[in-house]
C-alpha cells in the first residue's frame, strides 16, 4: 500500500520503533493458556432423522385429519338427502291415494267412472300395441 | 519466532464449540493472532507493559465468551472488536487515574516514550508517534489499521462499524492532521 500521498510517511517508513522482551510471545502464549480458567461449552447437537421429519409427519397427519372429518361430514350430509327423497316420494304416493279417494267421495265420480277409464286406456294401449 | 502451526479457521472454529476441543483449539487461535493483536494494542496504549496487560484481558475475555462466538463473523474481526473495546477502556480508566478529560487527546500516553525501554525509535518515529496519539479516538484507530495493519477498508468496516466512505475521511483527515503537526512542528 502507498502511503496515499503522505511525503512524510513515505520517509518515516511503517516501523513504529516499538519493541518486546525477547521470546516475549511464546512466553506470553505460554502463560496465558495455563492461566485460562474453565469454561462450560454448549455443544450443538445433531438432529435425529425423526427430530427433522417431525414437523411433515405431524402436517401430513392433520391433513389426513381434515380430510377424513370432511368425507365424514359428506357421507352423512348425502344419506340425508336420500332418506329426504324417499320421505317425498312416499308422501307423493300417499297425496295420490288421497286424491283418488277425495274424488270418490266428494267428486261426483264413481268407482265404475274410474274403471272405465282404466279399460279405455287398456284398450288404446292394446290397440297400439302390433300384432305379434 | 517459533514456526506455527497449520491454522484452519473452519477447523478451529468446529473445534472451539467443543467441550474436548476447544482449549486446544484456543491455544492455536492464541498462537494465530495474539502478535498481531498485541502491536495493534500497542500502537493504541503505547507501553509495553500496558500492552501486555491489555492483550491479556482482551484474550481472557474472548475464551470466557467462547461458547457465545457462533462463526457469523470472522475470527479475526471479533479479537480485534474486543482488543479495541480493551484498549479505549484501557485508555480511559489511565485518564481517569492521571486526572484528565476523557474528551482530551491521548497525548499523555507518549509523554514518556523516549525514555521507555522498550522504545528504540529516533526522534522522527517518536515525533510521528506523539502526532497520532493526538488524533481524535476513531481517527487514531483508523490510521493505526490502515497504515500499520494495512488492513482493507472493507475488513476495517465490519470491526468499527462504519462505512467505508466514512473510514476513508477518517483516514484522510488523519493524513493531514499529521502532515500539519510535522510542518509546525519542524
Amino acid at each position: 500500500m502507498k502511503n496515499e500521498d503522505s511525503k512524510i510517511l513515505e520517509k518515516l517508513g511503517k516501523d513504529p520503533g516499538f519493541k518486546v522482551p525477547e521470546n516475549y510471545f511464546n512466553d506470553f502464549n505460554a502463560k496465558l493458556m495455563e492461566s485460562l480458567p474453565e469454561v462450560k461449552i454448549t455443544e450443538e447437537v445433531n438432529p435425529t432423522l425423526w427430530v427433522r421429519v417431525r414437523p411433515f409427519i405431524y402436517m401430513a397427519a392433520m391433513f389426513a385429519g381434515v380430510w377424513l372429518m370432511m368425507n365424514i361430514f359428506s357421507i352423512g350430509k348425502s344419506s340425508a338427502t336420500g332418506e329426504q327423497k324417499a320421505a317425498r316420494i312416499s308422501q307423493g304416493v300417499i297425496n295420490n291415494e288421497k286424491n283418488a279417494e277425495e274424488l270418490i267421495n266428494y267428486g261426483g265420480v264413481s268407482d265404475y267412472d274410474i274403471m272405465t277409464y282404466e279399460d279405455s286406456v287398456n284398450i288404446d294401449m292394446q290397440e297400439e300395441a302390433p300384432a305379434e | 519466532m517459533a514456526a506455527r502451526v497449520k491454522y484452519d479457521e473452519a477447523e478451529i472454529i468446529e473445534q472451539l464449540h467443543k467441550q474436548a476441543t476447544c482449549r486446544a483449539a484456543f491455544g492455536k487461535v492464541i498462537e494465530h493472532y495474539s502478535e498481531q493483536l498485541y502491536w495493534h494494542i500497542r500502537r493504541m496504549v503505547i507501553d509495553h507493559d500496558d500492552a501486555n496487560d491489555v492483550l491479556q484481558n482482551t484474550l481472557i475475555k474472548a475464551w470466557t465468551n467462547i461458547d457465545n462466538f457462533r462463526g457469523d463473523a470472522k475470527l479475526s474481526t471479533w479479537l480485534y472488536k474486543i482488543a479495541i473495546n480493551e484498549s479505549i477502556t484501557f485508555i480511559n480508566k489511565k485518564k481517569v487515574l492521571n486526572n484528565i478529560s476523557l474528551d482530551d487527546d491521548d497525548s499523555f500516553l507518549v509523554n514518556n516514550l523516549e525514555a521507555d525501554k522498550y522504545f528504540d525509535g529516533d526522534e522522527a518515529q517518536a515525533k510521528l508517534q506523539k502526532a497520532i496519539a493526538m488524533l481524535p479516538e476513531k481517527q487514531r484507530l483508523v490510521f493505526n489499521m490502515r497504515y500499520y495493519d494495512e488492513m482493507k477498508y472493507e475488513e476495517m468496516s465490519e470491526i468499527l462499524g462504519t462505512s467505508v466512505g466514512a473510514l476513508k475521511a477518517s483516514y484522510h483527515h488523519a493524513l493531514k492532521k499529521i502532515e500539519t503537526f510535522f510542518e509546525n512542528n519542524d
